[in-house]
């Protein structure tokens, strides 16, 4: 196999050199130079899969080299690396096309990801899997959420349908003469399947404006439509009873539920992994699986704000309802979602719950 | 909006606040500015799309979203197709913060109400937190925790 070539430009001939010799232990092949006048020479007279260069050099800059490349080559991948990277110019290399920004110094780890990452995506590589290891819902979250700009195939039986993905959203879907919504409702009810994503593949015209979770909760609530009529005439099986079906971990959160049921001020409880499937509820009124899309949900939502404000753990979340109040645990697999009584102080029943969860659930 | 910022965040404990619109979109803020449109935008773009998605969930008006952490708590409150944010302490005192936020609220869904464009996006210092407590500086290349970033901006 034909090793990679990447490009790699500095003024400082160290870094050239240490980073060129990482890459090239890693299976690359790496040119180095240490100008951008010298780094435009070469890429106008050789193939690069891959250019690494520096923001701040002297004549011929980084932002200069990443224009001037994309020009020759407007499908270059360019990284561009420094260790004077303001907001503006991170910004100005984004906007002109570069892939990636990194921090100078350079992490290895980090700097042979990066490369990785970009070859894999410039080489139109896929990742592929089966629907029973991942939904069709977990991989829109994470395709939106990593606002990824990528095509989904997703094959079930004979039938196939494409989804596309940009800027955080869906934007296009097609399964046979469907499209948009129509399209999505009906393949989040496949639930066998092989599906496949290739990054960085646009989609061909936008059919869908609406947000990927309100399109996610309403496929979700239409298949619980579904269920209960084929429930009511065929005696199918619910999600509970098959995950109770399971055997002991089935059992055993059941069992959690029970438990947490008895909690004062809790008049409610549904538990469901991380794909938003119930595993257990203990629900005197109301829809398990509605009340178990708003505890993942409001656990997702957690998760993007923890993360983005470095606010550190996740201890516990409430949402008002109409006339109820939902606290939200999060444990590492599963969600928890308690409907709370009217005089109840969530971060006192939190305590007592996390007292239950940490001894042993 | 400033002014109705201004008043949430003198409620002790309270770091600041942001208004975004039903797409998400920051349209007013008075926080810190280690906070930046950067840090802000994905909180927007995440709570715009869990109200909405709630709303659709459960079919009737969303209230407050209230998420609590090790290191501060983020209450979301549902302001007609927008949302009103406020960034406090873990242990802030929620009866109090809730009837400003009440009357907070009504003025700023009069706000969305008016035909006008929204105001431009309002930068400016938030009061200090209270107990700030110094910390080091922040090693490079780790992202800061909340209370470095208060207790760096607190520094300048």
């Amino acid at each position: 196999m034909v090793a990679k070539r990447i490009l790699l430009v500095d003024d400082e001939p160290n870094v050239v050199k240490s980073c060129a010799r990482m890459l090239e232990l890693e299976g690359f092949a790496v040119e180095g130079v240490t100008s951008g006048k010298e780094a435009l020479d070469l890429y106008r007279g050789e193939h690069f899969d891959l250019v690494l260069t520096d923001l701040k050099m002297p004549d011929v800059d980084g932002l200069e080299v990443l224009t001037a490349v994309r020009r020759l080559n407007p499908d270059a991948a360019v990284v561009i690396f420094t260790a004077y990277g303001t907001k503006e110019s991170v910004v100005e290399a984004l906007r002109l096309g570069a892939r990636e920004f990194l921090e100078k110094p350079l992490d290895t780890k980090t700097l042979i990801a990066t490369v990785r990452r970009i070859l894999d995506q410039k080489n139109g590589a896929t990742v592929w899997g089966n629907l029973r290891s991942m939904s069709l819902a977990s991989i829109f979250q994470i395709n939106c959420t990593e606002r990824n700009r990528a095509r989904l195939q997703v094959r079930h039986g004979e039938q196939e349908g494409s989804v596309y993905f940009a800027d955080g959203d869906i934007v296009h879907a097609e399964m046979g003469s469907q499209v948009a919504e129509e399209a999505i409702y009906e393949m989040l009810s496949w639930e066998e399947g092989d599906f496949e994503i290739e990054m960085d593949v646009p989609a061909p015209k936008r059919t869908v404006t609406a947000g990927w979770s309100g399109l996610l909760l309403e496929g979700m609530r239409l298949l619980d439509e579904q269920t209960a009529g084929l429930e009511e005439q065929e005696g199918t099986e619910t999600a509970v009873q098959a995950a109770e079906e399971k055997g002991a971990t089935g059992d055993m959160i059941k069992q959690l539920a029970r438990t947490l049921k008895q909690i004062e001020n809790i008049v409610g409880v549904v538990i469901t992994d991380r794909d938003g499937i119930v595993l257990a509820d203990e629900l005197e009124s109301g829809n398990p699986q509605k009340d178990g899309a708003i505890a993942v949900f409001v656990g997702n939502a957690a998760s993007v704000v923890g993360e983005s404000l470095a606010l550190g753990s996740f201890n516990w979340g409430t949402v008002d309802a109409g006339k109820e109040t939902m606290l939200v645990i999060e444990q590492p697999d599963y969600h928890v979602g308690l409907l709370l009584g009217e005089r109840a102080s969530p971060a006192m029943v939190a305590e007592s719950v996390k007292g239950i969860l940490g001894n042993g659930a | 909006m400033e002014t109705i910022l201004k008043d949430i965040n003198a409620v002790v404990g309270v770091m600041g606040s942001f208004v975004c619109d039903g797409e998400g979109q920051i349209v007013a803020r008075l926080m810190l500015n280690v906070f930046d449109e950067d840090l802000l935008s994905p909180v927007g773009r995440t709570m715009a799309q869990t109200i909405a998605g709630l709303k659709i969930a459960q079919r009737c008006k969303i209230g407050d979203i209230d998420l609590v952490y090790d290191e501060g708590r983020l209450i979301v409150k549902s302001v007609d197709e927008g949302c009103l944010c406020i960034l406090c302490v873990k242990r802030v005192n929620t009866p109090l913060l809730n009837l400003t936020l009440n009357v907070a609220a009504k003025k700023l869904e009069e706000k969305f109400k008016e035909p006008e464009p929204a105001p431009p996006v309002v930068e400016a210092e938030a009061e200090p937190a209270p107990e700030p407590k110094p910390e080091p500086e922040p090693e490079p290349k780790r992202r800061m925790t909340l209370a470095e970033m208060m207790a760096s901006n607190l520094r300048r």
